[in-house]
């Protein structure tokens, strides 16, 4: 990691200053470290736990030895690595080439681009992976279907989405927009003088992609690709549809079985997840070690240019190349999304009268709905506040004090990644009741709005982290010489260049509130259940096409407040000269 | 909103005293089938708890997820009686965790359970979780055996703490109507026509869920047992784990034959017009199993609201209550005075069916489990 420049160290004369400091971020840690351990300790704990819920608890080492005596663990584990290292490798370079294009060129309609990126990434799983067995289905996919019509000499279907690349396919389509969101700003805040001095040396344009930009992105890919490989790991519910029926199975469906069976057999699903532990503990110090050795400093002091990098003649065919990969990754989804809640049954256009819209009015006049969409707006607009603010300070205090515990807190604010999504709401239900204080708080949004907070914290401070490499000392420094308090440097300097990358994590913080299940199902009560577990709600009755009207409403929700955060943030920020 | 709702209560009871049927609020207003003379013991029990439950306000119950039987389970009795259903629709899977975490920290806020019977039988009934339900019984609508399959109410358990109140007779065969003609199969053995090889599906039987009880019952069918579990693993069948995909496998004519998934999901495929039909368990020689699905009752203890928890008991159990369960669930009640035309003549359960669904059936799924790991593979 980059050596931290700025202390919070106070003036001579005010040596309270200090403590008060040292205070403040010793909370943080306190705060970040129970917010995090606790779930984990729990997980821990229940890997040895044998009895039943309810029951007088029993310890042991049967939960381990039944996962380790499992033969069918370790191919499961195999796919879950082969598949997740084929999707973050197609994701990743594509994810770059969109995040430079959208970052740094004169592409036209980048901001538009940029928008369907970030919608692409929010699209809910089950629904997509449903409209593209629509599409791509190798008997009944309409694709398939009109190639074997219009090129008759093609034997057999283009494409089968039941198979080990389509599972990759509904993967990359959603995951690419992560990438964009994620590299995005880092890109932005790159001096474009650099790029000027190595294309005024010689070098071509996708030679200074890959020789200068990309090595001075070096952390924010970095964090990319380790929250990517740790989501591809725990993602279950694509595997679920594309991968059981041809016998392909995956870790994370592993443990889902496992809790999911009656009685659900705790200890061996957590023992399982202490895999990801271990996963995750060896990808954070690989990536502490390798941006250890090197400065990655790209705003300075010096003057910050911003031009873009002319695609000249390659403009327009790059564009069409990127709209048909937004196109794809976006509007497809979202038209079958959309085309599934006016038809009868989802797919069937065979049947009497397709078409209906029955389900919208169905969905609209359940009285549920109004209360579960304040409950969205106020879970996800409280999670997105709450986490702009609190992942901001701890990426603060790692990147730019020398306070002794940032390493740790550094560490500490990976963890919740550590703990499969599947068992992040049992982690957290059993660190709820044995945490008095918050005991008052269960089955209320506020609840519901920490654990989101905790369980989007690795991506908010990863991503604010990186961006805050990116700055260099120099203009902190100059605030303080000409006198600036250090609230006033932050407020003056760090938050202007810190906002676009504060406002994309407030935006994501919203979208993963707006989206998640898991984390939040089992601290719920029936007065604070979000859209996203109402459309689950649906889909389990057997109402999958009222549950994808919800998913729908839903979608259209955070699509109103991306936008609103993108008009927000398009005022604020670092501009060039 | 607790505001609005607050007015909404006030606004259905009002409307219920204008009611022109003329009763009193705090009368009840089922009328159950045999004679109820108003000044009986049991009417003044009812109006003592009837009041006391509406001065709780509210009832709690954890539920079965759905629209239509979450709607069936809170407003007719809302506003029937003007108190507040809180519903939660919860997985079976969810409640045991749900639950002891909450008893550990001395939270009691569940009243009613109406969920399936393995969650309450392997983990709530264990833990202590319930209590007996008989006791809450008032109306003679519901105590009274002759309206009820069998000459009375039935428990899963001696303590009686747990009400079976819709078992039905299961589909276990579903095929596309346009592949198999629906009398070619009238035995499960002919299943094992090599005909079928590599083209039939199955609910994931190594989980809980329809699937494991379709073994379940292959398994303790004296005409069927491992030897045919074995036979059919043979057949190279496809596991699978969605029970919407599964009726849409079948429905898209991708597989002509599926076994062992969810009734319910079939049926609203069905309504769908989608090509899915049933095998008919009485053409098969040897039925199918009897299960309640998730038409299990129980009352918590240390119910929050003990009075309001009677009542919706009372309620639920009753003609009025069973009949909307029954009809948004697809489930057969067992009142015999509750219609079963919303389903199948075949659904009202045959003498002599094996049921799925019991404690000697529940505890017995761990040698069906081992086998079908042997077959098939560990899940």
């Amino acid at each position: 990691m980059a050596q931290p420049a700025i202390a919070l160290e106070a003036p001579r004369g005010r040596s309270w200053a200090v403590e008060w400091s040292t205070l403040l971020m010793t909370l943080l840690l306190g705060i970040v470290a129970f917010a995090v351990l606790a779930p984990l300790a729990m997980m821990l704990l229940s890997s040895f736990q044998l009895s039943a819920p309810g029951r007088e608890p029993v310890y042991g080492l049967d939960g381990w030895t039944r996962v380790l005596n499992d033969p069918s663990i370790r191919s499961a584990f195999g796919n879950s690595i082969s598949l997740s290292v084929v999707r973050q490798a197609i994701t990743l370079v594509v994810g770059i080439g969109l995040a430079w294009l959208i970052s740094r060129t004169d592409l036209p309609w980048k901001n538009t681009l940029e928008f369907a990126f970030w919608v692409a990434f929010f699209l809910p799983p089950l629904p997509v992976a449903m409209g593209w067995i629509l599409l791509l289905d190798g008997k009944f996919g309409l694709i398939n279907q009109w190639v074997a019509t219009l090129l008759p000499f093609i034997e057999g279907p283009i494409f089968n989405i039941y198979s080990f690349w389509g599972i990759v396919w509904v993967h990359v389509t959603t995951g690419l927009g992560v990438k964009v969101l994620l590299l995005a700003p880092a890109f932005r805040n790159l001096d474009a003088a650099l790029e000027e001095s190595s294309r005024s040396c010689g070098a071509s344009t996708v030679g200074t992609l890959f020789r200068i930009v990309v090595p001075l992105m070096a952390p924010a890919i970095l964090v990319s690709t380790v929250l990517g490989l740790i989501r591809s790991l725990e993602a279950f519910e694509i595997e679920l549809l594309l991968g059981v029926p041809i016998g392909l199975f995956v870790y994370s469906t592993k443990i889902r079985d496992l809790i999911t069976f009656e009685p659900p057999q705790y200890a061996p699903a957590a023992a399982l997840g202490v895999a990801f532990l271990a996963l995750l503990l060896v990808m954070v110090a690989l990536q502490r070690w390798y941006l250890g050795k090197r400065m990655f400093r790209t705003i300075s002091g010096k003057g910050f240019s911003t031009r873009a990098t002319q695609l000249g003649r390659w403009r327009w065919p790059v564009l069409s190349v990127v709209l048909v990969i937004a196109i794809t990754a976006t509007l497809v989804p979202i038209a079958v999304l959309v085309m599934g809640t006016f038809m009868r049954a989802f797919g069937y256009f065979n049947i009497p009268n397709p078409w209906t819209l029955q389900h919208w009015q169905r969905v609209l006049a359940d009285p549920q709905i109004i209360r579960s969409f304040t409950n969205t707006m106020v879970v996800s607009t409280g999670a997105a506040v709450i986490g702009i603010v609190f992942y901001g300070l701890i990426a603060y205090v790692i990147v730019k004090t020398r306070f002794a515990g940032r390493a740790l807190l550094d560490l500490l604010s990976w963890i919740p990644w550590a703990i499969p999504g599947i068992l992040m709401g049992l982690a957290l239900l059993w660190t709820v009741f044995r945490t008095p204080f918050l005991v008052p708080l269960y089955g209320s949004v506020y609840l519901l709005i920490i654990a989101l907070v905790i369980k989007t914290m690795p991506l908010g401070v990863q991503l604010t982290k990186s961006v805050l490499l990116q700055l260099g000392d120099e203009l902190e420094e100059a605030s303080r010489i000409a006198g600036g308090s250090w609230l006033q440097t932050f407020r003056g300097v760090v938050l202007p260049i810190l906002a676009p990358t504060l406002i994309t994590v407030g935006v994501v913080g919203f979208m993963s509130a707006a989206r998640d299940i898991s984390t939040i199902v089992l601290l719920g009560s029936s007065q604070s259940r979000t859209l996203a577990l109402l459309a689950l709600d649906f889909a389990y009755g057997g109402q999958f096409e009222r549950g994808t009207v919800v998913a729908v409403l839903t979608v259209g929700l955070v699509v109103i407040a991306a936008l609103l955060a993108r008009i927000f943030g398009g005022r604020i920020g670092i501009t060039g000269g | 909103m607790r505001r609005t709702i607050g007015w909404l209560s006030v606004a259905v009871v009002l409307s219920a005293c204008a009611a022109p049927s003329g009763q009193s609020p705090a009368a009840p207003a089922i009328q159950p089938p045999s004679q109820v003379q108003p000044q009986t013991p049991q009417l003044t029990e009812w109006d003592r708890v009837l009041a006391a439950a509406k001065q709780e306000g509210k009832v709690t119950v954890i539920g079965l997820e759905g629209d239509a039987t979450r709607e069936s389970l809170t407003v007719p009795f809302e506003q029937k009686y003007g108190i507040t259903v809180e519903y939660l629709s919860e997985s079976g899977p969810g409640v045991p965790p749900r639950i002891s975490n909450e008893r550990a920290a001395n939270q009691y806020l569940w009243d009613i359970y109406v969920l399936g019977t393995t969650t309450a039988l392997a983990a709530l009934i264990p833990s202590g979780a319930l209590d007996p339900i008989d006791s809450a019984m008032i109306l003679p609508e519901v105590t009274e055996g002759r309206n009820w399959r069998g000459g009375g109410i039935e428990y899963l358990d001696p303590q009686k703490r747990l009400i079976v109140m819709t078992p039905f007779q299961r589909g276990t065969i579903f095929i596309n109507p346009t592949l198999v003609r629906p009398d070619e199969i009238k035995s499960y053995r002919d299943l094992l026509d090599p005909k079928w090889k590599g083209r039939m599906i199955m609910n994931d039987p190594r989980r809980a869920g329809p699937g494991l009880a379709t073994f379940t019952f292959f398994y303790f069918h004296p005409d069927l047992g491992p030897e045919f579990i074995r036979a059919l693993a043979t057949q190279d069948i496809t596991i699978m784990s969605n029970f919407i995909q599964e009726a849409d496998f079948i429905g898209q004519g991708r597989n002509p034959i599926l076994i062992g998934t969810a009734d319910a999901i079939v049926e609203q495929r069905m309504s769908q017009g989608i090509p899915i039909a049933i095998v008919d368990p009485r053409q098969l020689k040897e039925g199918s199993d009897v299960s309640p699905a998730n038409g299990a009752l129980g009352l918590f203890n240390r119910a929050p609201h003990p009075n309001a928890a009677k009542v919706y008991i009372n309620w639920l159990l009753g003609k009025d209550g069973q009949t909307g369960f029954a009809k948004a669930s697809g489930y057969v009640s067992s009142r015999v005075d509750v219609p079963t035309d919303h389903a199948a003549p075949w659904r009202v359960p045959l003498p002599n069916s094996i049921k799925t669904y019991t404690i000697e059936a529940v505890q017995a799924r761990e040698k069906v489990v081992e086998l079908l790991q042997e077959v098939f593979g560990p899940s």
